[in-house]
């Protein structure tokens, strides 16, 4: 009597056992994969910031160098592209990065103006997008940390089982332009 | 970077843990002491613990006040201290900018407080018990002396502290550190108060054995009354000099910029040595340089100076700081620790391997603008067109540090609710919110401004 008894209950242990696994494995996931979207809000943040800021400065920057067209005009379409795009982690990356690099020419043109670069709504606002280019710098820094957290758990065994049957995707880093990373020229 | 967390966690525990048996053992052993003193009869067993145990008490009640005084008080008293008022917004957009960056750099949910001291001194410090409750706070000076790269150094130094908990260790710590020297400045006071005339009744009362005996006990209490807290402190500083390099490898990491906080350490350091302010003695080594430690940047003194020197400081020596920084080939927490070995010769590893596990290594940004470190390259090589390139750029330097000055003490006029007025001629008035008049006159032009009601 004693031992069928035992005999009933050790698959029933062992079966909790797996379940609480199981949810152990498929909490632990939820939870990078939510850092990882808060991380990426973070940046999206900082990214429509950017896009508010530029119309002003395009607005400044007209009054000291209208001759200057051509590059206004790049930022302007940079950041037209950059806004209607929806959530793809790639595609965005890319258009931001085209971003990054006409607003870099910008301010680069800026230098040959020194009212320009005297005025004090310039100084404002070039003070605010240095701050907020170093904002997504880092804020990608930490997206990628964490997505990389994600991926791993999700594709090591026996995560990657539990990520399977419950269909978590994969995350996309957000890339840095290669660009941006190589050396600088100084020139002095 | 979470085990580093859970590790300093668990130190802290520890050291507080240590420090209150010393304290226990402390009132412990004036009660003895006192019990000794009393000349009762040693056969009385119940009556010696009776004492011990109400020593034992006495300490710990004191500890637990002084506790709850600095948990309820929080950051406030320290930022009281400092003499800090909190910076009021919009009024300075660079620093508020670069505290949100490594808050963001650091993953921490809340961005500190921050807070502006009048001091022309430049340094910095952080409080707080949690990251989600804590503070910045930034001498005048500091926003006066340093670039925005070299402010941002700083800043990620202080989000570091506060991001590995040593604003909460050090809070404790002082605690601690307090109540041991109260109770043992009560011990000694007991006796030097009592002592001569409790000494001279006895040697009338009792025999000869028994009073020199408990003539020795009571003197080893008594030097073990003075040396706790000088125990304490001893604790207190080896743990915290290591906090401070794994606040610069932090820093190095957040910021990606390691020469940032080298610059501007050695900037802060050749003006401390310089210009010594008023600073509070508890609160003096929580800021990012020792400002009560005569630290020269003399690179030879230093290399020579003895060991004991470096127990007694809670910052390790700046210059090997800025040497380690300079060194650094990346800006991960292994490129730290192999510059720090290559400075310190062959000494241990400053990090732990706890500290080292899981790093990947991330890369140095490199940054073209040159001019704005100029008192850093003397540290630096430089050849000959660098140097003139620096030198024709050296007047716009100086343009921008009369800039920096004046932000920074509109800040301590905003926070004082002056109210700033610019005339046609570009003069900026600023005059007190109390102000009843309805027009001013510019010291400059001498044409009259209209103060708007609603600016009041």
């Amino acid at each position: 009597m004693q031992q069928s008894q035992l005999m009933t209950l050790i698959p029933i242990i062992i079966g909790v056992i797996i379940i609480v696994w199981i949810i152990g494995i498929y909490n632990s996931l939820v939870v990078l994969k939510n850092q990882a979207k808060n991380a990426w809000a973070q940046i999206d943040v900082q990214l429509k910031r950017r896009y508010d800021l530029i119309p002003n400065l395009v607005e400044t920057v007209k009054g000291y160098a209208s001759h200057e067209a051509s590059v206004l005009e790049n930022v302007i379409k940079a950041r037209q592209m950059a806004v209607n795009l929806g959530d793809n982690v790639k595609e965005r990356a890319a258009a931001e990065n085209v971003l990054t690099g006409a607003l870099k020419s910008l301010f680069a043109v800026a230098e040959n103006y020194p009212d320009l670069k005297a005025n004090q709504n310039f100084m404002q606002l070039q003070e605010e997008l240095t701050s907020t280019e170093n904002k997504i710098g880092f804020a990608r820094q930490f997206y990628n940390d964490s997505v990389l957290n994600y991926n791993n758990k999700k594709e090591m065994f026996p995560s990657n089982i539990i990520a399977g049957v419950f269909n978590f995707e994969n995350r996309e880093f957000f890339e840095a332009d290669n660009s941006e990373k190589s050396v600088p020229q100084v020139k002095f | 970077m979470w085990q580093q967390i859970s590790n300093n966690k668990k130190n802290t525990f520890f050291l507080i843990f240590g420090m209150l048996l010393v304290l226990i053992l402390l009132g412990a052993v004036i009660g003895t002491a006192v019990f000794a003193h009393l000349e009762i009869d040693f056969q009385q067993k119940e009556l010696l613990l009776f004492f011990i145990f109400c020593g034992s008490i006495i300490s710990v009640i004191i500890w637990l006040v002084q506790l709850i005084a600095a948990l309820s008080a929080g950051k406030k008293t320290v930022l009281s201290l400092g003499g800090a008022c909190k910076l009021p917004q919009g009024t300075h957009l660079v620093l508020e900018n670069v505290v949100e960056e490594m808050t963001i750099a650091a993953g921490l949910a809340k961005k500190p407080e921050i807070y502006v001291i009048d001091s022309s001194m430049p340094n910095a410090f952080a409080t707080g018990l949690n990251p989600q409750n804590s503070a910045i706070a930034v001498t005048t000076g500091l926003l006066t002396q340093l670039n925005r790269d070299e402010l941002q150094g700083v800043v990620a130094h202080e989000i570091a502290h506060i991001y590995n908990r040593d604003t909460m260790y050090m809070i404790f710590a002082a605690v601690m550190i307090t109540s041991i020297t109260i109770v043992a400045d009560l011990g000694v006071r007991l006796f030097f108060n009592t002592g001569y005339t409790g000494a001279s009744s006895s040697r009338r009362s009792s025999g000869g054995n028994s009073g020199g005996s408990i003539n020795i006990l009571v003197l080893l209490c008594i030097i073990f009354m003075i040396l706790a807290p000088v125990f304490a402190q001893i604790l207190y500083f080896l743990v915290s000099q290591k906090r401070e390099y794994l606040a610069d490898a932090c820093s190095a990491q957040f910021t990606r910029y390691p020469q940032g906080l080298a610059s501007a350490l050695q900037k802060i350091s050749s003006f401390s040595s310089s210009n010594q302010v008023n600073v509070d003695k508890i609160i003096s080594p929580m800021y990012i340089v020792n400002p009560k430690s005569a630290d020269k940047l003399n690179l030879q003194k230093e290399k020579n100076s003895s060991m004991f020197n470096n127990i007694w400081s809670t910052h390790p020596p700046t210059s090997k700081r800025i040497e380690v920084l300079l060194k650094m080939t990346g800006a991960d927490f292994k490129a730290y620790n192999n510059a720090f070995m290559k400075v310190a010769g062959n000494r241990k590893p400053v990090l732990d391997k706890n500290d080292l596990s899981g790093v990947k290594k991330i890369d140095i940004v490199i940054k073209d603008n040159i001019a704005n470190h100029l008192p850093a390259s003397s540290l630096v090589q430089t050849d000959a067109s660098t140097k003139t390139a620096l030198k024709s750029r050296k007047s716009e330097v100086n343009d921008n540090l009369i800039d920096r000055k004046r932000n920074a003490e509109d800040i301590l006029w905003k926070a004082n609710n002056y109210i700033f007025k610019e005339c046609q001629c570009g003069t900026k008035m600023k005059f007190p919110h109390e102000y009843y008049g309805q027009t001013i006159f510019c010291p400059h032009c001498g044409n009259a401004v209209l103060v708007s009601e609603n600016q009041k």
